[in-house]
């Protein structure tokens, strides 16, 4: 089972790597967060060692970024007819499915391993957190895995890369926003519990702080287990049809 | 049951148990705080706030906008405050609301919030801006509103006393009574001002009996204290009520910069009889004294203010058991020579370096260095500054008469000679609470004050709440300002060009290489 998602994971990184998609997303983050940081938020001269205000941008980058690297994902094998021959193959669809999150986020990590350099860095300026980097780190990591678990299943609804992309776009970003209509309206506490409870961007708050919460943890992670099931049982139905 | 059926069946069972497992999860959670300073750690008391609360505390933080993008506090003060919204289970809920941004100035001012003028540093430039940054607790129809946060340390402590008090609609007051003349009220604002809210503070006056609803009461400075005032403290004490003295062994007269020794002075001779000597002497040590600037923290030397070291304080008592350091300006040493029924402990003591100066206090910082190098030879070792004492304690009026004044008809005709089961605290040190702490030590006067009127009202628990440390969060590590702006410069085009640029050329080798690689197993397969 293991050997099948490796197998899987290995062929759609090499894809990735292949194309010029993986280097022309990371070096774009990359220049983007930079941008973000030190030219819009003019973080050196405004002289606070907290690196908040970059990962609280991650989140909204994501709308865009993660359905950039999901979107050829199912969509492409559906377009080229490659999808039927790979259910015959003698993989299981939650093989498949896992072995795609696997390399989407391998992909993700290894993106912001390169963006390590940043805080290194600045610590020449200043004394951070490191603590609080190291949960800011690991809240992107699961964030990212939750955002490409949706991001595959709208790709695996999708024959057309673009629609794939807008979709999924436009998904993540209603479950990112969601919490802040609770700051724009006053909302009964019940329905603003229920929204923040929803809402990506409400649970990566703490990891932002520097806080590592099981609730927060187990959320990204049943998100993500649900949308790769339902995914999974997209490749199901499909059989059927 | 066809395949399809079974499916669906399999894929609801799978979205319950999702939804089962996530309700779980959040029932049964916990948050590990990997901040070195434990920044966002609350203690068990806030915690389990929750659980005193019948109905829902509802918090609203006032914050300029602007000021979140120029100084850290706001968001450290947002923080904590969403800590008690996350352990509370739905009891505690917050709002942040911005004043300006949203214009509710009449709501503020109905709070009594208002802007603060508040330091920034802007491109290395120290400036100062007008900010809101207060909180509003609610509790039923009841408010409690602090008006402005100006410093993290005392926060959670104000917090959670607060939301107890409101919540047990318990007020708890601190009478002050000023016993010397050239103090004033006002010289103890900042220290009423960091009282409020978790204490209403009212001002007792000298010879006049103890009101009745003062939980706990301040005697600070001891100078002009005679026997007719000290008779309604005594008998305050002998119906079980609680004291804080903070006394001068030796009087410092700023002016000309020199000290005289307090001796025969009636409420010295009165807390010898509750067994704690102040002596008339001035303890000196060695260790820098931290003071506050615009700039900053700096560390200088002088003897006779002297630092509390965390080594020599109780670690059994409450109100040290997280002490946070205190600074002790011009400090008598106290000896405890206990009576019976009466237990005490010196809980705060001077480092095993400090001295003491019997006679001739000559407090100018220049020739103050030389006293204690002398006085080290004789008198080198630990001295103590703060007792506890509790028990029953013997009036000490006992053996006297009621006192009167002259041409005045008799005040008193009563007394009680021994006290029910009491606590008292002794600080060696008058000025203590005066507005001298704000130019040092970052507070953490005012938290052992804090925590001595927390003891000595039987709140022990809230003593759990450590003083937190503020912590350096700027980006001037180096002060040089042409080697600063060479390093952002650096620190710039390594993130914004050549970190992106290095990715792109290792996309662009592969592809060569790839193409080769093609090219060769084409050449290969001719």
């Amino acid at each position: 089972m293991l050997a099948n998602i490796l197998t899987i994971t290995k062929k759609e990184l090499k894809s990735y790597y292949n194309s010029p998609i993986a280097y022309i997303v990371k070096a774009v983050f990359l220049v983007f967060m930079s941008l973000w940081l030190f030219t819009v938020n003019q973080f050196i001269p405004r002289g606070i060692a907290d690196l908040r205000i970059y990962f609280m941008m991650i989140p909204y980058v994501f709308i865009f970024f993660i359905p950039a690297i999901t979107m050829r994902s199912w969509a492409e094998e559906r377009k080229m007819g490659t999808e039927e021959l790979l259910l015959t193959l003698p993989f299981k669809e939650y093989e498949l499915v896992l072995g795609k999150f696997m390399a989407a986020f391998f992909l993700l990590v290894i993106m912001f391993c390169a963006s390590l350099v940043l805080p290194v860095s600045l610590s020449a300026l200043g004394d951070f957190e490191w603590g609080q980097i190291i949960a800011q780190y690991i809240g992107v990591i699961l964030f990212g895995g939750a955002c490409i678990s949706v991001g595959l299943f709208v790709s695996s609804l999708s024959r057309n890369q673009i629609i794939s992309f807008i979709f999924s776009a436009l998904t993540l970003f209603l479950i990112i926003i969601i919490s802040e209509v609770n700051r724009m309206i006053e909302l009964p506490l019940v329905i603003g519990n229920f929204l923040n409870a929803l809402s990506f961007n409400y649970h990566f708050e703490a990891f932002s702080r520097g806080l590592i919460d099981t609730r927060d943890i187990m959320y990204f992670v049943l998100v993500s287990g649900f949308f790769l099931y339902l995914n999974g049982k997209v490749l199901v139905f499909r059989k059927w049809l | 049951m066809t395949k399809r059926m079974q499916e669906i069946i399999i894929s609801g069972l799978v979205l319950l148990v999702i939804l089962f497992i996530g309700f779980n999860s959040a029932v049964y959670f916990f948050r590990l705080d990997i901040t070195e300073n434990k920044m966002f750690t609350i203690t068990d008391v806030s915690k389990n706030l929750f659980q005193d609360i019948p109905e829902q505390v509802h918090i609203t933080y006032y914050v300029s906008e602007k000021i979140k993008n120029l100084h850290p506090l706001p968001l450290q003060i947002e923080d904590m405050l969403n800590e008690y919204a996350a352990y509370s289970k739905g009891k505690i809920t917050l709002t942040v609301k911005y004043p300006i941004k949203q214009k509710l100035e009449n709501e503020t001012q109905a709070l009594n919030i208002y802007p603060i003028s508040f330091p920034v540093q802007e491109q290395g430039e120290y400036r100062e801006i007008q900010v809101y940054m207060g909180v509003a607790i609610q509790y039923l129809d009841k408010y409690v509103v602090i008006p402005f946060i100006n410093q993290i340390e005392t926060l959670e402590y104000e917090l959670t006393s607060s939301i107890r008090n409101l919540v047990k609609n318990k007020e708890k007051v601190v009478g002050i009574l000023l016993g010397r003349s050239d103090l004033t009220f006002q010289h103890y604002q900042a220290l009423v001002e960091k009282f409020s809210p978790t204490f209403k503070v009212e001002q007792v006056a000298r010879g006049e009996d103890i009101p009745e609803n003062i939980s706990v009461l301040f005697v600070l400075g001891n100078a002009d204290l005679n026997e007719f005032d000290l008779f309604p403290i005594d008998q305050y004490i002998m119906r079980g009520g609680k004291v804080l003295f903070a006394v001068e062994g030796v009087n410092v007269n700023l002016q000309y910069m020199v000290g005289f020794k307090l001796e025969n002075q009636p409420l010295l001779n009165m807390l010898a009889r509750y067994g704690v000597v102040v002596k008339p002497e001035l303890v000196v040590d060695n260790l820098p004294v931290p003071i506050r600037d615009r700039l900053g923290i700096i560390m200088q030397r002088y003897p006779y203010w002297v630092v509390a070291h965390n080594d020599f304080v109780s670690k059994t008592n409450p109100i040290t058991s997280k002490f946070g350091g205190a600074v002790f300006y011009w400090a008598s040493p106290l000896e405890l020579k206990l009576p019976d029924d009466v237990e005490g402990e010196l809980i705060v003591n001077s480092t095993d370096q400090s001295a003491v100066i019997k006679d001739q206090f000559n407090i100018r910082p220049d020739q103050v260095m030389v006293q204690y190098e002398m006085a080290k030879k004789d008198s080198m070792q630990s001295y103590g500054l703060v007792a506890v004492v509790n028990g029953s304690f013997p009036s000490y009026f006992s053996d006297k008469d009621i006192p009167f004044r002259k041409g005045e008809d008799r005040k008193w005709e009563d007394k009680e000679t021994k006290s029910i089961h009491t606590r008292l605290v002794v600080v060696g040190d008058a000025d203590i609470g005066a507005a001298l702490f704000d130019t040092t030590n970052l507070y953490s006067n005012i938290v052992l004050l804090t925590n001595c009127a927390e003891w000595l009202s039987n709140d022990d628990d809230l003593l759990q709440i450590k003083n937190r440390s503020a912590q350096s969060m700027d980006l001037y590590k180096i002060q040089d300002k042409e080697k600063r702006a060479n390093a952002a410069g650096i620190i710039y085009v390594l993130n914004q060009f050549f970190v992106p640029l290095l990715v792109i050329g290792i996309g662009v080798w592969r592809y060569f290489s790839r193409k080769k690689k093609q090219k060769l197993y084409e050449q290969g397969s001719v």
